[in-house]
């Protein structure tokens, strides 16, 4: 059987790498005894598969794993059972069964919404206002992005999904949904030093939390978890 | 500590690997700071994922920290760019725990693994705010001692601990904890708990001792500059291992740490008599737990850990005297859960093929051995008894078993090496390359040479190192016939080497030339990217010390050593008869198998002798 469950990955393992994390979530499991299945090869490794990596620094409380199980147990048994094993600062937020054949996370989780905190020193809240505003309106947003196999230039502007910002002075909070996984992926440090860049201001972002993940389908914002019965399930609120 | 956690905030994300830094991993034990009297830190003097592989370490965590009247908290050498930041910032270097400034413990504990992490001693003192020298600490300061096996000749750091504890922790450490809390309970001196804590069997304090020397720079005494300190100070062993604390839930990195794995001591002490090897003279005599303790052990191991990987952690754990029927019955009992056991080292012979064989299922590694010397003669002198035609049978077991990548671990440099020796090892390694396995077949043989460091406390300890040009051109002089298919050859530059030779047989005079070379910027000198030599040389010679007189001399027998005084229980007629057994190529066969070779040291510590598996 698959369960997908809901983490919140908080503040004080924040510097906790993203492989890092999969690994204590592995041990975790094993000390939960939780009969969970192994891949097949020449290195076994247990079927645990995170929707999305998440950045050294990155706070969120949307981290989406599925764990495939050799053998049925109860959706609680396994809430019950996880939550005791779990490191500080690793939650266990939510969790229900999904279909075994159910497409992967990974392959199916296309948006990101999350929240930051930047600081612009010497900028009134009206300024960094009307800056934005002024990027938001712009049709194009080249970025140069330089990954291990290539270096292009990218649009960035239709990977802003939606935007909001509350500024104040000497910096802001913004609230980001943006393109996400393998049709195009946009980091949200990325679209503020663009912001940054494009107003030539000496920004730094202090704070970056990712809120939510999400399969965008037919123009609507489903998130991995949507079925009410795994809330009952869980106990928990999503 | 507010301030400190916010600028360590503001610093972590700018440095490598922030989570050396951070703490707050799965079992780790923090106390509350204020309701507890006896405060200490154990400081690992290199980075958090060596520190974190070490199972001494772990102990010593579970002893301390399972007594109500104490904590152990854990610090480790930062790297270049957190050093840098700290002193930007003007944080002072702090424990994991509770992010406390090292000056504020009472007690800070150092562990000696190696050499070449002596300046990072120096560094975490100083980044910790604790005066360098023993000296210059005041009332209020942290006690700085040191342990491990380095400790065995502790010299060269003499100035700069208070005190040092020679053998095996997890007693002693309890003793001097408690005399620690009933003398600052009291309100004492300094300087009285040094006189207190130096009755205890174990402890050295530097400071009580007087090095006189010859107008030629040897050693003429050392000896004991106040009544009541002993002329020799002999090293503690535990008596019976099953009974020994054990960490049952050991501290499990997030990190990915050099030995991600549940560690299982089987043993302690290694009977072998490998001339050479420092360890197998120290740790004596060989202790054995029982099967079922650890059964028992390793089963809290990993419910308490989730490791996917149990270690058969011990100086040659094939040698446990239950070790086939122990490798079965965890792999019966763990297999199936995803568990793997695995083996940190082989000796070279089939039964080690055939304990390999059953826990790698999957051959995904290479596998090693390590003749140590390319003849039968060097092998003879330095007693390590591998013959060729076990090392090929081993070889052709392992390949047929399904390996077919293989390191084989040798030493440039030994006493009375030859060219011919050094070639030796070229002819070996093409002989393993060039075998026909019935099945699988050979694809690589790497070579990997070390140079030889003579040790303190060894039967090779009067030796001194081959110089470095002439170990350059022994390893060259190899390399050149390694040079073919599925051949390749590894070498350690000599410079670390001469460096780890100084340190390993130096008296206190050389700490002059360390303080001088931290000041010039060394550091993380095991690391070779971090390792600057001409900065060591310039300390050198700002401090006039020859640094060739301690690595590439040979001491007379009759000469006092800078190490006579610390008493590892192995006598020193042993030592002397053992290098003339060398000299005549005569081996002298495993205690813990066959008869007694009267090393001295189960008299010494009142273990009463017995072989490897026979009743208590
Ligand atoms: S005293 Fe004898 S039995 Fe004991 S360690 Fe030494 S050689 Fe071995």
């Amino acid at each position: 059987m698959k369960i997908r469950a809901k983490l919140a990955k908080d503040a004080t393992i924040r510097f906790i790498s993203h492989l890092d994390m999969a690994g204590a979530l592995e041990k975790a499991v094993r000390r939960a005894g939780l009969p969970i299945a192994y891949s097949e090869g020449f290195t076994p490794r247990p079927k645990i598969n995170f929707a999305s990596a998440l950045a050294l620094g990155v706070t969120s409380e949307a981290e989406y794993v599925d764990f495939e199980l050799k053998e049925r147990i109860s959706v609680a048994e396994f809430v019950r059972r996880l939550k005791e094993q779990l490191p500080r600062g690793m939650r266990l937020l939510a969790a229900r069964e999904v279909a075994a054949g159910a497409p992967a996370l990974m392959s199916e989780v296309n948006a990101a919404s999350y929240l930051v905190e930047a600081r612009l020193p010497g900028r009134s809240s009206r300024e960094i206002a009307a800056a934005w505003e002024d990027f938001l309106a712009r049709e194009t947003i080249y970025i140069f992005k330089e990954t291990k196999h290539k270096r292009r230039d990218l649009n960035i502007r239709p990977l802003i999904l939606k935007a909001r910002l509350t500024p104040r002075a000497e910096g802001g909070t913004w609230e980001l949904l943006l393109r996400a996984g393998s049709t195009g992926n946009l980091r949200p440090e990325e679209v503020l030093a663009a912001f940054f860049a494009e107003t030539g201001w000496e920004g730094t972002v202090e704070r970056i939390h990712r809120t939510g993940l999400y399969i965008e389908r037919w123009g609507k914002l489903l998130t991995p978890l949507v079925e009410p019965r795994a809330l009952e399930e869980a106990g928990e609120n999503e | 500590m507010a301030d400190l956690q916010e600028t360590l905030e503001r610093i972590l994300p700018r440095v490598e690997k922030p989570a050396r830094y951070w703490g707050g991993e799965w079992n780790e034990v923090k106390k509350d700071w204020n309701e507890i009297p006896v405060r200490m830190v154990l400081a690992f003097p290199d980075i958090y994922e060596v520190g974190m592989s070490h199972l001494g370490s772990k102990i010593l965590y579970h002893v301390v920290n399972a007594r109500p009247d104490a904590l152990l908290e854990r610090v480790y050498a930062p790297w270049v760019d957190m050093e840098r930041e700290l002193r930007a910032a003007g944080l002072p270097l702090f424990s994991l725990e509770t992010k406390t400034p090292l000056a504020r413990f009472d007690l800070v504990g150092f562990t000696l693994q190696y050499e070449l992490t002596y300046t990072n001693i120096l560094n975490i003192l100083d980044l910790g705010g604790i005066p360098l020298k023993a000296a210059d600490r005041q009332e209020g300061d942290p006690f700085v001692l040191a342990g491990g096996p380095c400790a065995f000749n502790p010299e060269p750091l003499a100035p700069f601990l208070d005190f040092v504890v020679l053998g095996e922790g997890e007693e002693v450490l309890g003793e001097i904890l408690d005399l620690f809390r009933d003398w600052k309970e009291q309100g004492g001196t300094r300087r009285e708990f040094l006189e207190a804590v130096a009755a205890v069997p174990g402890v050295y304090v530097p400071a009580f001792y007087d090095v006189k020397y010859h107008p030629d720079g040897s050693v003429a005494v050392v000896e004991p500059n106040r009544p009541g300190v002993a002329e020799r100070v002999k090293k503690r062993v535990v008596h019976d291992l099953n009974r020994a604390s054990f960490p049952e839930s050991p501290v499990v990195p997030f990190l990915d740490v050099v030995h991600d794995r549940a560690m299982l001591e089987l043993f302690r002490g290694c009977a072998r008599g490998c001339r050479f090897c420092q360890a197998g003279m120290i740790y004596r005599p060989v202790r054995e737990k029982d099967q079922e303790t650890l059964l028992r052990q390793a089963e809290k191991l990993l419910k308490s850990t989730g490791y996917g990987e149990i270690s058969l952690a011990s100086l040659s754990s094939l040698d446990y005297s239950h070790i086939a029927e122990l490798i079965d019955a965890l792999v019966d009992q763990y297999g199936s859960q995803g568990i793997r056991v695995s083996l940190p080292s082989l000796r070279a012979d089939s039964f080690a093929v055939e304990q390999a064989r059953k826990i790698h299922e999957v051959r995904r590694s290479s596998i090693t051995f390590a003749p140590e010397a390319g003849t039968q003669r060097l092998r003879d002198v330095i007693n390590k008894n591998v013959t060729e035609p076990e090392l090929l049978a081993a070889v052709q077991a392992a390949a047929e078993a399904g390996w077919n990548a293989f390191k084989l671990y040798f030493m440039i440099g030994l006493p009375t090496e030859t060219d011919e020796d050094v070639l030796g090892i070229a002819e070996l390694a093409r002989k393993v390359a060039n075998l026909k396995p019935k099945e699988g077949r050979i694809t690589r043989v790497t070579v990997s040479t070390s140079n030889f460091v003579p040790k303190p406390h060894t039967p090779f300890q009067w030796e001194g190192q081959v110089k470095r040009e002439e170990l350059r051109r022994r390893q060259l002089l190899l390399h050149d016939r390694l040079k073919g298919r599925r051949l390749e050859h590894r070498w350690h530059e000599p410079e670390q080497s001469f460096l780890e030779a100084v340190f390993s047989k130096g008296d206190r005079r050389v700490a002059d030339a360390l303080e001088r070379a931290w000041r010039l910027g060394c550091r993380l000198d095991g690391w070779s990217e971090e390792f600057r030599f001409d900065v060591w040389e310039q300390a050198f010679r700002e401090t006039g010390i020859d640094p060739a007189f301690y690595a590439n001399r040979e001491i007379p027998e009759d000469e006092v050593l800078p190490w006579d005084h610390l008493d590892p229980g192995v006598s020193k007629e042993f030592l002397r008869a053992e290098r003339a057994r060398a000299r005549r190529g005569e081996r002298t066969p495993d205690c813990s198998r066959e008869r007694c070779s009267a090393c001295g040291v189960c008299p010494a510590l009142d273990i009463p002798i017995r072989r490897r598996g026979e009743a208590r």
